[in-house]
Parts: structure tokens; C-alpha cells; sequence
């Protein structure tokens, strides 16, 4: 498996898709970030107010790197029938699926955190943290994140290897997204319920990093914004919860239609 | 130790409901080049996907090395080299790279060995080039390449000559010779191109719509590829027993209107003739017929041929 991961960092690092997207991922940020940074006063800067209010786009740039590297990685070499060549060499398929799985995983985590903390590192060492939220809820919101983003590209993992078409899965995750933003709004309008958070990830990204209940407290003279509410104890759970039994589904799904499967 | 490396015995695949391989049973030793021959669609590709472990059999087993069990396949397979269809490379990554990548995923420590096997196949001035415009011909050794990194025992090698130049398939039937009589380095080895096989191969299966028609040494092709006899007589319904009886000819074959072709003691027709004579079988035509392998081919595997001959089983001879 190890030889496997080390084939795919090696493929991935000789993509010029990886350097695009990585690109595309850092303008976007970037003007997301620092657009109208000149209109903006000193306690927006500080770095606890940019985590509060950068989750939504955070979810959108996040959700796509997910979904572009593990089609890249766990599909690329199914495009061109290349991963027939590991076969045909004698590495097992789990080390095959697995090989590929963690090295998504490892991608996605690398890169997501490069894009949360990157922003919020320099407005951070630039501005200060401030009084928005806590630092400890900010650990908490950014560390409760991973387990969403792992069962999310478990997913993507496993309808890669499903379809064995990045094009498709591109396509399928363009319309999921949509769904995935629509669906839970709705439900959580009709009905107070945890249960959106064991079918839609971006629900769970959507609960933790956008805080819902944010108003002005008055801090050192001055009116500042202020996270209200704090992560609720069985919305933590259920995020935990989720997380790990749609990682567990998903990877095994993947796995036993990959084991049984004649890659003609 | 056995022989014998692969073994494969009532190896069955089913898709849906049409069988494209079906029960075929076949031994390699160490050391064969064999020749797999048959029309498109035969069932010889898939043969060697199962081989390879990339598509699963519905029935049957297969045996490499005297493993059987998935894992002790997926070893053998180690020990293997593949080039399956078109060879495979990512088209944007130059040939190196390509092979680079295959050597990682292999664990294999030897970074020389890169350089090495593209300059036998050709390709080591192409540099930073990618795949992506490299001709057919290139590409194909780019795949044999990919296939001699290993320094494998045995090469399953899927229509390797098909685009090349006559100069680049008389290159890799130089480069496979050696291989196998230098490295001792076992050949599976499918083709259309015939007569380009009867200058490599020491035995060949011969497959039509999925099923073994014919199992054969070199020798033994040759022989039957060689000149023959077509003889009709007035009575060809005496004529077999006669020469199995009175000559001892036991190679010939009886054509559908009765006359023979016979293949052995081809210097020998004065004394078959007057045998006939003697027995009061009057020949009616008699002429030497110079069959080639293309013919021999057609006459095996073509549509019109349904009778299925076992012909010599290579395994069987060596167990």
C-alpha cells in the first residue's frame, strides 16, 4: 500500500491539474479574503471575526478541492487504465483502493487546512484574534470540520470508484451540492432535528463554521461582533457520530464494488 | 519444483449471459514462448485479464507458480510482466516519468534500471516528451519497457508488435528471443501477425469463439504446416483403414468428400502408391499441396471449421 500512495504523490505532483486547481483555490481565496479589506475597520480583521464569517465560502472552496483531488486521485488512473498496470503487477486491491483512499484523505486534509488557516493565520498575526469568538472555540469549530470533510470525501471515494469517471463525478457532485444546500435549509425550517446531520456533510460544515447567532457586544469601548451561540454538546456528537459511521459505509461500499470488479 | 508456472484449468467468463472464455485448460513450462492464436474476439485478451488478476473468472482456476489463493496469485503476479491491449500511460508525463511512477508502485530500489530498459526498447533520447505524442509504435514500447522493469520470469504480452515498423518488430523479436534465451524469461504471447509468431514461438493454443481448438509444439506446427499429400482414390471409404493398417500412417486427415491429406512420410509416395495398388485402391489425383501457417490458421480457426482437436496437450506432456 505504502508504494501505492508513494506512485500517486508522485502522479499528483507531476499534474498540472493539481497546480490549476490549487491556483484557482488560492485567487478565490484570496478575493474572498482581501477584496474589500481598505473598507473594512481593524475589529472585522481580527482573526476570529474572519473565521466566523468566512465559513460559507470556506465550505464552497473546501467542498470542491474535496471533490477535485479525490476524482483525481482515485479516478485518474481508471480513465486511462493505468491502475490495471497495479494489478497486473501483483499489488492486492485493497492496497490499490486503500492506497488511493488515504492519500485522498491525506490531500484533502492538507489542503483544506491550508485554506481555513492560511487567511486566518495572517489576519491573526496581523490583527490580533480579538473577541469574536473564543480561541478554544475556534480550535473546537475548525477541529469538529475534519470529521465531515473525511466522511465527505469517503464518498467522493467511493462514487469515484463506482462510476470510474472523474467527468461523472464532477457532474453527480455539482448537482449533490445543490441538494445539499437546499434540502437540509428546508428540513431544518419544518422541523428542529439532528438527522439532516447524518445525511448531508455539508450540513455539518454548515452547522459548525457558520454561526447562526452572532450580534454586537460592547467590548474596551467599542461595539464588536460577537458569536452567540456555542456548538451544542448533541450536535457535537451527532457531527462525531456521522462522521465516522459514513466514513466506515462509505470506504466499504467503495471497496467491495472495487473487489469484485472486472476492470476491462 | 514444477515445471509447470501457469496452469489454468476449466477457466470460465461469463458476461451476462454470453460465455466469452469457456472451460479452457491450458499448462505453461518454464522457459515456452506460446503463442495464443485466434481471431478477434476469441477470448484471448480476456485469457490473459484473468491471468493478470484485472478481470475475475466466473469459473475454473487459475495457478502461477503453484499459488492459487488470491494472495499467492497477487504474489506471483510480481513475478510477472504484463502488456495488456494498448499499453497505458498517463499522456501528459514523459516516458521516464511513466516509468518512474511504475517504479514506486512496484518498491522497486533500482532507479538505474529506468534508463536501462529505454535505451533496449529505443526510447531513451525522448526526454521531457510526453506520451501524449508519442506514435503508436512508441507507445508499444514504452509498454514493453514498462513490462522488462522488473527483470519479471514470465512475459504475458498482449499483441506487442501491433503498430510497429517491420524494423521495430524485428527489434522486439530480437529483444523477446533474448530474453528468453538469456534470462530464461517465460513468454505468453498473442498476435495476429502469424507469421511473425512462428519465428518466436515454441508452442502455441490455438482459441476460436472462446474455446481451445488446438494445443501444439512448434514442432509438431511445422510438421503439419509443412508439405502434404492430397490424395482421392476410387474408393475413398477403404483408403483411411488402408493406411493406418497396411502403412502405419497415422497423421492424415479425411476431407469431407472422402479423400485424405496425408502429412507424414512425405518421401514415401512410391511406396504408398503401390500399397493402394496392391489393395485395389486406384488413385484418381494425387498432388503435393505446400500449406503455409496463415492457411493452417484459417483452416483451424476458421468459421467454416467446427471439429474441435485436442492435438497434443502441452501440459499434459509435460506432467
Amino acid at each position: 500500500m505504502f508504494n501505492v500512495m508513494k506512485a500517486q504523490i508522485y502522479q499528483l505532483l507531476r499534474n498540472r491539474g493539481t497546480y490549476i486547481i490549487l491556483t484557482i483555490a488560492l485567487i478565490f481565496t484570496f478575493c474572498v479574503n482581501f477584496a474589500d479589506i481598505s473598507g473594512k475597520n481593524e475589529t472585522e480583521l481580527v482573526g476570529s471575526y474572519v473565521l466566523a464569517n468566512s465559513g460559507s465560502t470556506n465550505i464552497v472552496i473546501i467542498s470542491v478541492l474535496l471533490v477535485a483531488f479525490t476524482a483525481m486521485v482515485c479516478g485518474g488512473d481508471m480513465g486511462d487504465r493505468t491502475i490495471n498496470y497495479e494489478l497486473l503487477a501483483g499489488t492486492k486491491r485493497s492496497d490499490v483502493y486503500f492506497g488511493r483512499a488515504i492519500v485522498s484523505l491525506a490531500v484533502n486534509i492538507l489542503f483544506s487546512a491550508v485554506f481555513t488557516l492560511l487567511p486566518l493565520l495572517y489576519f491573526t498575526l496581523r490583527y490580533g484574534w480579538g473577541h469574536t469568538m473564543t480561541v478554544n472555540d475556534g480550535l473546537a469549530r475548525i477541529t469538529l470540520t475534519l470529521l465531515p470533510m473525511i466522511r465527505m470525501t469517503s464518498f467522493y471515494i467511493m462514487l469515484t470508484f463506482l462510476l470510474r469517471n472523474n467527468f461523472a463525478v464532477y457532474a453527480i457532485s455539482y448537482i449533490l451540492s445543490m441538494v445539499e444546500m437546499l434540502v437540509p435549509a428546508f428540513i431544518s425550517e419544518l422541523f428542529d432535528t439532528t438527522a439532516t446531520l447524518y445525511i448531508f456533510s455539508m450540513d455539518c460544515f454548515d452547522r459548525i463554521m457558520v454561526p447562526k447567532n452572532a450580534g454586537l457586544g460592547f467590548f474596551d469601548d467599542e461595539d464588536i461582533m460577537v458569536v452567540k451561540d456555542v456548538i451544542d454538546s448533541s450536535i457535537a456528537y451527532s457531527i462525531i457520530i456521522s462522521g465516522i459511521v459514513g466514513t466506515a459505509v462509505f470506504l466499504l461500499l467503495g471497496y467491495a464494488v472495487f473487489r469484485r470488479r472486472d476492470m476491462n | 519444483m514444477s515445471d509447470i508456472i501457469i496452469s489454468v484449468n476449466d477457466l470460465t467468463k461469463q458476461y451476462m449471459k454470453k460465455q466469452v472464455v469457456k472451460n479452457v485448460s491450458f499448462g505453461i513450462r518454464r522457459g515456452m514462448i506460446c503463442g495464443l492464436v485466434g481471431p478477434n474476439g476469441a477470448g484471448k485478451t480476456t485469457i490473459m485479464k484473468m491471468l493478470g488478476g484485472i478481470v475475475l473468472p466466473t469459473g475454473g482456476s487459475i495457478e502461477l507458480f503453484g499459488e492459487t489463493d488470491e494472495k499467492g496469485l497477487a504474489h506471483s503476479r510480481s513475478r510477472m510482466s504484463f502488456m495488456i491491449e494498448t499499453p497505458y500511460a498517463k499522456a501528459n508525463m514523459s516516458a521516464k516519468e511513466n516509468l518512474e511512477k511504475l517504479r514506486l508502485q512496484k518498491g522497486l530500489p533500482d532507479k538505474g534500471r529506468i534508463e536501462e530498459v529505454l535505451k533496449t526498447v529505443g526510447l531513451s533520447d525522448t526526454g521531457s516528451k510526453p506520451v501524449k505524442s508519442f506514435s503508436l509504435g512508441m507507445k508499444q514500447r514504452l509498454g514493453i519497457a514498462g513490462a522488462m522493469l522488473t527483470k519479471p520470469e514470465i512475459m504475458v504480452l498482449d499483441e506487442p508488435v501491433n503498430g510497429l515498423d517491420p524494423e521495430g518488430i524485428v527489434e522486439i523479436r530480437e529483444l523477446l528471443l533474448k530474453l528468453n534465451r538469456e534470462e530464461k524469461v517465460t513468454i505468453l504471447i498473442s498476435s495476429h501477425l502469424l507469421g511473425e509468431l512462428s519465428l518466436l514461438c515454441t508452442d502455441y493454443i490455438f482459441i476460436r469463439h472462446g474455446e481451445i481448438v488446438r494445443k501444439l509444439s512448434a514442432e509438431e506446427l511445422n510438421r503439419q504446416c509443412h508439405e502434404y499429400y492430397h490424395i482421392s482414390t476410387d474408393n475413398n471409404t477403404a483408403l483411411p483403414a488402408m493406411l493406418e493398417n497396411k502403412l502405419g500412417i497415422k497423421e492424415f486427415s479425411v476431407r469431407k468428400d472422402g479423400s485424405v491429406d496425408i502429412y507424414e512420410r512425405i518421401d514415401e509416395i512410391r511406396l504408398i502408391s503401390k500399397t493402394m495398388f496392391e489393395n485395389g485402391i486406384i488413385p484418381t489425383e494425387i498432388h503435393i499441396h505446400d500449406a503455409n501457417l496463415e492457411e493452417y490458421y484459417m483452416k483451424l480457426v476458421g468459421e467454416e471449421n467446427v471439429q474441435c482437436d485436442e492435438g497434443t496437450d502441452i501440459s499434459a506432456a509435460e506432467k
